[in-house]
This record gives C-alpha cells, sequence and structure tokens, in this order.
C-alpha cells in the first residue's frame, strides 16, 4: 500500500474534479442535442437549446421518416452499402498484401514497403485526384467513394507490423501440412491478427461512415438519391432552402429536424462504440510503435 | 553524422527522381498529343494593295508585322498561353507578301479573322439543310479535342445564332484530291450521328474567316495526310498542305464605323470558308524508339536462349519460389492495383501545376504554360493577392492545433495516469474518447447551438450577465480559437492513449527509487515521466510535422457554414482547392497550391525524421 502525502491526496481530489469538468465538456453537449431533438418546436423557438424538455416531442423524427422522398432511409441505406464494402475490401486488401510482405519466401518485399511509403509521404492534391477518379469514369458511382477508400498505405504498415510480431511457427507448420498460403491467412494469421483486423475495421468504417467530402465532389446535384449520409445531413445543416426542399413547408423547426437527423446518423457509431473500444486502444498502440 | 546527410540526400534525390520521371512522361505525352492536334506550319499571301469600301489601300512591311503581332497578341490573350503562334518570317516575293507562321493547333490562324462587325450569311442556311452532319462539323472543330463533337448540331446552331460566322455554301461539299466525294464515301467517313467513329486518328480542322480583304491565300502544312477536304477555293498543294483563296459573299453588316455610329448594310465580303479533314501520323520519334527498344529486347532473349541464361533462370531457385508462391504475389495485386489508381496516378496528376488545364484535353493532353511550365506558381504570387493570406490562416491555424494538441494531449494522460483504474476513470476516458468517432458535421452542429446568433448558448449566456451578443458567424477574428478548441474537443481524449501507454511503460522501479530518494510527484514528474514521453513524442512529431501545412479542411469546411464573411481568417489552401471544384479554369492554380502544400510538408517530415535520427530518436519511417 503506498502511503499518500497530504499534498498528494489534494491533487488527487483536484485532478478528479478536473476529470469531471473535462468529462461535462463531452456530455452537456450530446445531452443537449438530444434533449432538443425531443423538444416540440414551440418550445424549442421559444426558449432556444436547452438541457430542459419543456414539452416532449417526436415530430422531428417522425417528420424525417416520414419524407416524401425517403431520402434519409436512401442515404442510410447508401452510407451502410458504402460503409460495409469500403470496409471488407479493406480488410481483405490490407490482409492480403500485409501477410504477403511479411513472409520470408516473398521477394521484392523492399520495392513494395517503398511502394507503400511514397503515398504516405506525398499525394498528388485534391484535384489531380478528382480529375483522376473522374478520369476513371467513376463520376455519379457510389464507387467513386468505395474503391479509394478500399485501400491505405498506413493501414497496411500497421497491419503489417503486428503480423510480423506474431510467430512464424505456426505458419510453417501449417506449410509443411502443405496448406496454401491463403489457408494459413484466413486459419491462422487472421485470427492471431483480430486485433489489428479490428481496429482497422473499425477505422474504415466510421471513416467511410463519417465522410461528406468524396460524396460532394463525385456525386453531383442529380444523385442525391445516391448521396450517403453524412453528405446529407451536411447539406441540411447547411442551407435552409435544401431543407425545405425534402421538407417542403413544414412548420417545424429547422434546427430541431436537423439536430435530429444528426442524432440519427450517430446511432451506428454509438451502438459499435462500446465493443470496439479495446481494440482501438490496441490497434493506436500498434501504430506509434516502429517494428 | 554521416548518415543524416546520406539519408537528406537519398530522399532528395528520390524526391527529384520522380519528379523528373513524371515530369518527363506527361511532357513527352504532351508532345505527342500537341503534333496530333493540328499544329504545323502555314504561308500567308498577304496583298500589297487591296480595296476597302471603294477605297483602294496600299501595305507596308510594317503593316503586316503589326497585324501578325496583333493576331498573336490576340491569340495570347484569349488562349492564356504564349508562342500558340510563332512568327517566322515576313518576305516581300514582289506582288505579295509572304508571311511564315508556326501554329500549335490550326485555329488559332484562323479564329481571329474578322475584327469589324457581326455577319448574317444568307446562304448559310442553305448548306445545312443538304448535309447535317457535314454542316456540323464546319461550325465545330473544338481545341483540338480528341473527337470532334460533331453530333452537337445543337451548338452549331447555337453558334449559327450568336456569331452568325459564315457558314458554307453547296460548294462546301467533300473533295478528296480534287474530286468530291459520293455520298456513300461520306457516309463511310462519318457515323449517323456525325461523329469520326471509323478512324480515331483523323483530326478535323474548321476555317470561317472573314473581313479580311488583304488577305490573299493562305497554306497550311500539317503533320498529317489531307484526307478530305471542302471549300471555294479549297485546293491541296502535296499530299499534307491545302491553300486556301477567299470567296466573295454578300453579307448583312451590322457593325461599328469610325465616328462610333452602328451601321447595318449589305456588302461584298472576302471570306474563307471551309475544312480540311487530315489524319494523323505516328510520331517517327516514338516509332523509333518502341523500334530500338523491340530490337534489343529480340537481341536479349536470343542472347539468353543461346547463352542459356533463360534455361539457368527458370531452373533456378529464385524462378521457383516465385512459381511455388505463386499465391503471394496474387495476394499484392489489389493493393498494388489501388494504389496505383488512386495514389499513383493523381501524383503524376500534379503536372497539372504545371499546364494549363483545359476540360476538353485533360490532364494528359493539356499544354505546359510558359516560364518553363512555373506560370502557376508565378501567377499564385503576383497576380492572387489572397495566396498569402490562404497560406497564413493555413499556417495559423494548424500551428495552433500542433501546439495544443501536444500540449493538451500530453497534461491528460499525465492526469489519466494519476487516477486510480477503476469505474471512474474508464468511463471518463470512454467518453472522452468517443468524439474522435464522429464526424464534423456533428460537431458543426453541436457548436451550432452555441454559437447561434440568436437562441445560442453563448450568447444567451453573454446577454445574461449584460454583455452584447456576438454575431459568431460575422466575425472571423473569433475562428481561429474556436476551430483550434473544436479540434481539440474532438481529439483531445483520443491523443492520450499513445502517452498513456508510454506512462504505463515506464519502469515502476524508477518510480519506487524516486520515492526513496524523497522526490514528490511534481519532480518525479519532471525527471521521471516526461523524459520517458520523449520517444514517443519525437515520432508523433515527426506524424503530425506533415499536418503543419496541411488544413483540416474538413472541419474548416463544415464548421464555418457557408459563411462568406469568415474568409479572412478560416480560408485555408484546402477550402479553396474544394470551392473549386468545378470550375476547370481554376484547376491548375488550385493543383499550384496543393503541390506547394504538398511538398513544404513531404520536406518538413523528411527533415524531421532524420533531425529525430540524428539524435538517436526513434524515427518514424
Amino acid at each position: 500500500m503506498i502511503i499518500r502525502s497530504r499534498g498528494e491526496k489534494i491533487f488527487d481530489v483536484i485532478n478528479v474534479f478536473i476529470m469531471i469538468v473535462f468529462a461535462a465538456l463531452f456530455i452537456i453537449p450530446a445531452l443537449l442535442m438530444i434533449c432538443s431533438s425531443f423538444t416540440a418546436t414551440r418550445e424549442l423557438t421559444l426558449y432556444g437549446y436547452s438541457l430542459i424538455i419543456r414539452k416532449f416531442s417526436l415530430e422531428y423524427y417522425k417528420s424525417i421518416f416520414g419524407m416524401e422522398s425517403n431520402q434519409f432511409v436512401l442515404s442510410l441505406g447508401n452510407s451502410v452499402f458504402v460503409s460495409g464494402l469500403t470496409t471488407f475490401f479493406m480488410v481483405l486488401t490490407t490482409s492480403f498484401f500485409a501477410y504477403a510482405i511479411t513472409r520470408k519466401q516473398m521477394k521484392f518485399k523492399k520495392i513494395l514497403s517503398f511502394y507503400l511509403i511514397i503515398p504516405m509521404l506525398f499525394s498528388g492534391g485534391t484535384i489531380p485526384y478528382y480529375l483522376i477518379v473522374n478520369g476513371l469514369g467513376l463520376m455519379n458511382s457510389l464507387w467513386a467513394i468505395i474503391l479509394p477508400g478500399s485501400v491505405s498505405a498506413w493501414y497496411i504498415l500497421l497491419v503489417k507490423n503486428f503480423f510480423s510480431s506474431l510467430s512464424e511457427s505456426l505458419n510453417e507448420a501449417a506449410e509443411i501440412e502443405g496448406a496454401s498460403n491463403f489457408q494459413v491467412l484466413f486459419h491462422i494469421t487472421l485470427p492471431l491478427g483480430f486485433p489489428i483486423i479490428a481496429t482497422i475495421i473499425l477505422y474504415t468504417a466510421v471513416g467511410t461512415w463519417n465522410d461528406w467530402f468524396q460524396a460532394s465532389i463525385f456525386l453531383d446535384s442529380n444523385h442525391y438519391n445516391l448521396w450517403p449520409l453524412q453528405a446529407f445531413v451536411r447539406r441540411l445543416q447547411d442551407s435552409d432552402e435544401f431543407l425545405k426542399s425534402y421538407f417542403g413547408n413544414t412548420s417545424l423547426n429547422f434546427n430541431g429536424i436537423r439536430t435530429a437527423a444528426v442524432i440519427l446518423s450517430l446511432i451506428p457509431i454509438i451502438m459499435v462504440y462500446p465493443f470496439v473500444q479495446r481494440f482501438f486502444i490496441e490497434g493506436t498502440m500498434v501504430g506509434s510503435v516502429k517494428e | 553524422m554521416k548518415s543524416f546527410y546520406a539519408k537528406i540526400r537519398t530522399a532528395i534525390l528520390i524526391a527529384a527522381a520522380a519528379m523528373l520521371c513524371f515530369i518527363l512522361c506527361s511532357c513527352s505525352a504532351a508532345e505527342v498529343n500537341l503534333a496530333r492536334d493540328g499544329s504545323g506550319t502555314a504561308t500567308v499571301r498577304i496583298a500589297k494593295t487591296y480595296i476597302d469600301d471603294g477605297v483602294t489601300v496600299s501595305v507596308t512591311e510594317k503593316d503586316v508585322k503589326d497585324r501578325i503581332d496583333g493576331l498573336i497578341k490576340a491569340v495570347e490573350y484569349s488562349s492564356g498561353m504564349e508562342n500558340r503562334l510563332k512568327l517566322r518570317s515576313i518576305k516581300d516575293a514582289g506582288e505579295f507578301y509572304s508571311v511564315n507562321l508556326s501554329f500549335m493547333r490550326a485555329q488559332y490562324i484562323c479564329t481571329y479573322g474578322g475584327d469589324a462587325g457581326y455577319y448574317s450569311y444568307k446562304k448559310s442556311s442553305e448548306f445545312v439543310k443538304e448535309a447535317d452532319s457535314v454542316a456540323t462539323l464546319t461550325e465545330y472543330w473544338y481545341y483540338g479535342s480528341y473527337k470532334p463533337y460533331l453530333k452537337s448540331y445543337e451548338n452549331a446552331k447555337y453558334n449559327f445564332a450568336n456569331y452568325r460566322r459564315p457558314s458554307a455554301n453547296a460548294a462546301l461539299k467533300p473533295k478528296r484530291a480534287g474530286a468530291e466525294l459520293t455520298e456513300a464515301e461520306v457516309a463511310g467517313l462519318f457515323s449517323e450521328s456525325g461523329e469520326l467513329a471509323e478512324n480515331a486518328r483523323g483530326r478535323i480542322f474548321t476555317f470561317y474567316i472573314a473581313d479580311m480583304e488583304w488577305l490573299e491565300s493562305i497554306t497550311f502544312n500539317f503533320k498529317g495526310k489531307v484526307e478530305v477536304y471542302a471549300g471555294t477555293g479549297t485546293v491541296t498543294a502535296g499530299e499534307r498542305s491545302l491553300t486556301v483563296t477567299p470567296v466573295t459573299e454578300k453579307a448583312d453588316i451590322t457593325g461599328i464605323d469610325a465616328d462610333g455610329e452602328v451601321i447595318h448594310e449589305t456588302r461584298d465580303v472576302k471570306c474563307f470558308v471551309g475544312y480540311v479533314y487530315f489524319t494523323l501520323e505516328a510520331n517517327k520519334a516514338a516509332v523509333g524508339i518502341f523500334a530500338v527498344l523491340g530490337v534489343a529486347l529480340a537481341g536479349f532473349v536470343i542472347y539468353g536462349i543461346i547463352t542459356g541464361v533463360f534455361k539457368r533462370f527458370f531452373k533456378g531457385k529464385f524462378f521457383r519460389s516465385l512459381v511455388r508462391n505463386y499465391d503471394l504475389y496474387l495476394m499484392v495485386i489489389p493493393g498494388v492495383v489501388l494504389l496505383f489508381l488512386f495514389a499513383y496516378l493523381p501524383m503524376g496528376g500534379v503536372t497539372l501545376a504545371f499546364k494549363n488545364y483545359r476540360t476538353t484535353d485533360g490532364i494528359w493532353r493539356s499544354e505546359w504554360t510558359s516560364m518553363f511550365g512555373l506560370k502557376n506558381f508565378y501567377d499564385l504570387f503576383a497576380e492572387r493577392n489572397s495566396f498569402p493570406l490562404l497560406i497564413k490562416n493555413t499556417f495559423v491555424l494548424a500551428f495552433w492545433k500542433f501546439i495544443f494538441g501536444f500540449l493538451i494531449a500530453i497534461a491528460l494522460a499525465v492526469l489519466f495516469s494519476y487516477l486510480k483504474n477503476g469505474l471512474f476513470k474508464k468511463t471518463v476516458q470512454t467518453i472522452s474518447y468517443f468524439p474522435y468517432f464522429i464526424s464534423w458535421v456533428v460537431i458543426s452542429t453541436i457548436s451550432y447551438m452555441f454559437l447561434a446568433t440568436d437562441g445560442g448558448i453563448l450568447n444567451k449566456a453573454i446577454t445574461a450577465f449584460g454583455g452584447t451578443a456576438i454575431n459568431w458567424y460575422a466575425s472571423p477574428k473569433y475562428w481561429p480559437f474556436i476551430l483550434t478548441f473544436t479540434a481539440m474537443w474532438r481529439t483531445a481524449g483520443y491523443s492520450t492513449i499513445i502517452y498513456l501507454a508510454a506512462i504505463v511503460n515506464i519502469n515502476p522501479s524508477l518510480y519506487e527509487a524516486a520515492t526513496i530518494d524523497g522526490a514528490g510527484r511534481f519532480q518525479q514528474l519532471l525527471h521521471i515521466t516526461l523524459p520517458g514521453l520523449i520517444p514517443v513524442l519525437g515520432i508523433q512529431i515527426v506524424f503530425s510535422l506533415g499536418n503543419l501545412v496541411r488544413d483540416d479542411f474538413d472541419q474548416i469546411y463544415t464548421m464555418v457554414r457557408g459563411s462568406a464573411l469568415l474568409r479572412d481568417t478560416t480560408d485555408t489552401i484546402g477550402k479553396i482547392v474544394y470551392e473549386n471544384i468545378g470550375t476547370p479554369s481554376a484547376y491548375s492554380s488550385t493543383a499550384a497550391m496543393g503541390l506547394l502544400q504538398g511538398l513544404v510538408g513531404l520536406i518538413l517530415v523528411v527533415t524531421s525524421n532524420a533531425i529525430l535520427k540524428r539524435h538517436d530518436i526513434q524515427g518514424a519511417y
């Protein structure tokens, strides 16, 4: 048992206090949003955002799901589709690549590692990127978001570092039994490397879910039906006209609708967050330590 | 010491080599394409005297030079590029002046002909009626684009209405070597929609010049074989040349006379109307290089077979290993291909920064700017007053985020480390990590709740304490703070993870020894914890130094909610680049901005990594 001095005890109390304030910095805005989204239009307009729900109402949520064009549900579906596929491809490309360059019988490892490092150091910039994706004929297609999102040099390096920290003996044993590299990867390396794969899944899924930028440059205004959720929600925030075009002459408080839309867009993240927390902590650690 | 400089040198060499490679590649591509797109030379015959409105005018050599200079200036002005049209020589040939010009694209000679008013030609519609597809092509040769937009008949009509260009008459039927083409032959040349379907190497060039009474004829020398041509007074002068002489047509003139009065009249106007369709020939130099390469390759193969090098190679260990592990090589394919498409191709696309982007030409075929391709960069500093402001904003915002990012992360990590492991610590951590996973769209909504002018919580608080409400979205001076604060809000908790782990990994015996020596917590912090964080801090600095010139445009763009009043402090390079997507005329200059940004970031990362390694601190790469 460590005996704490008086000063240390005072420090600990202050520390706890600081932490409470710190946590409040995050909790209060969240509560504010939640409460506002459940406050009826009249009260919200009169009293503004508040932690007190003066009159409970589900009207904003109802209006979002009652949209004539069903845009919200469409966008939700697009987001699920894009995030799901991107994550799936990302796991495949990263684990394949990383596995290959950690095996000792692989040739050209140096060249391939170099091939990974260059994009991390230098990128062409937004305009060339936009023009290239455009030139590949991906405009106004969700593949413009999925395909570029399905690879990341940085994640490959992360996974590579993790894989190379695993013992080779199991792999070799499996190979002596006649297992192919794909079998070794799927039956041995991937299960052992699950923490890092889970991290990649989390980062990719959340990153894609949260992204509005790609959609806004690759999908034009004639293709709102393809828009993922964040892009749609962002346009709702930005422009009253855009909001009106979807909600008609609604008598509801615009900001109420906006908060409700934002909360709905957060639900998937909130749902998976508790389960993946321990993985991303581990994953971040891998990223910070050099091989 | 030695390795430090060696590292820097290697990095610079690699960067330079990559740069050179990209530039050479697209340089050669551009050259090949320019030749294809109708560059060549022209000989222009200019009369020594001509009759204008019944008055005989004589032309001196100086007049000719002035006219041609004016034309070159006009081309420069309207194309935004220099050296598109060059004067080679003016010769006095007795009866006339012979002017030799070289052009990058043939239309530069012709488009700027008419300079006195607008014309409507009575005969223009006849031709249109006769052959739609052929009529459109006389009107629509488009800046050397690969597929002439022959089917854009609507556009052609548009041109008729607006510019009243002299179109053609029935004599504009296509000819080949002096003989008119039959209907079937014409049909074979063009697809039904009027596009050049069969021969992708064919180029169409149309010309229409009017009111150049002093112009006697133009001889074009193309870098390709003249296949089909048309126009009154248009004859081939050899396989690759075409001579055009003017015809006289009645024109309704709407113009402005010397006194500034608007005049309408019908008069005879000399004009050149016609078109030429020529096919391109392969670039001889390219063919030569390929031939040499092919011969060399064949030689190598023969040599390999004869000496048994191949046999040894295919039976050797190396090749057997490749075959046995073929699935490993299959595995890297998706990553290699995707990175090539979405990381390496855009890197090649930075050549855009040295070019004058045109939608119809695309990245690879657009032309290089003057000043050895550096004009865009020159213009950024010379003409765009706003660029220094963008640099400043980008840097200032990144700087505050950089500094506070580290301070807050380390301070929080230390505070976390003093919390007892338990539910409280876990809860605070869980809560504080969460914002990292929400998008800027969400954070923008949250900040709006606080910053809204009426009903915003901050303003409510300010007025409750007797202050005056602030219109946050119209007051640029607060925004560096707001943006830094929200960035910190988002990442503060998450960024502690690494430092917290580093603190946990510090050998506990160090602390025990310190406690026995009577060192308090503060001294332990100073002498054990903080020094223990330095290696991790080093790597983190390398990673974030590159960010010092990059901007979270994602954040800025969503946070300012399109407010134009905040531009003074929130316009950063990334934001401007984003705003210019969809404005092709700005692509080159914004690509130049992006390139500068990326280069400075690259230099920062490579140098800082080298410095870290020099001081024996683990680097990032």
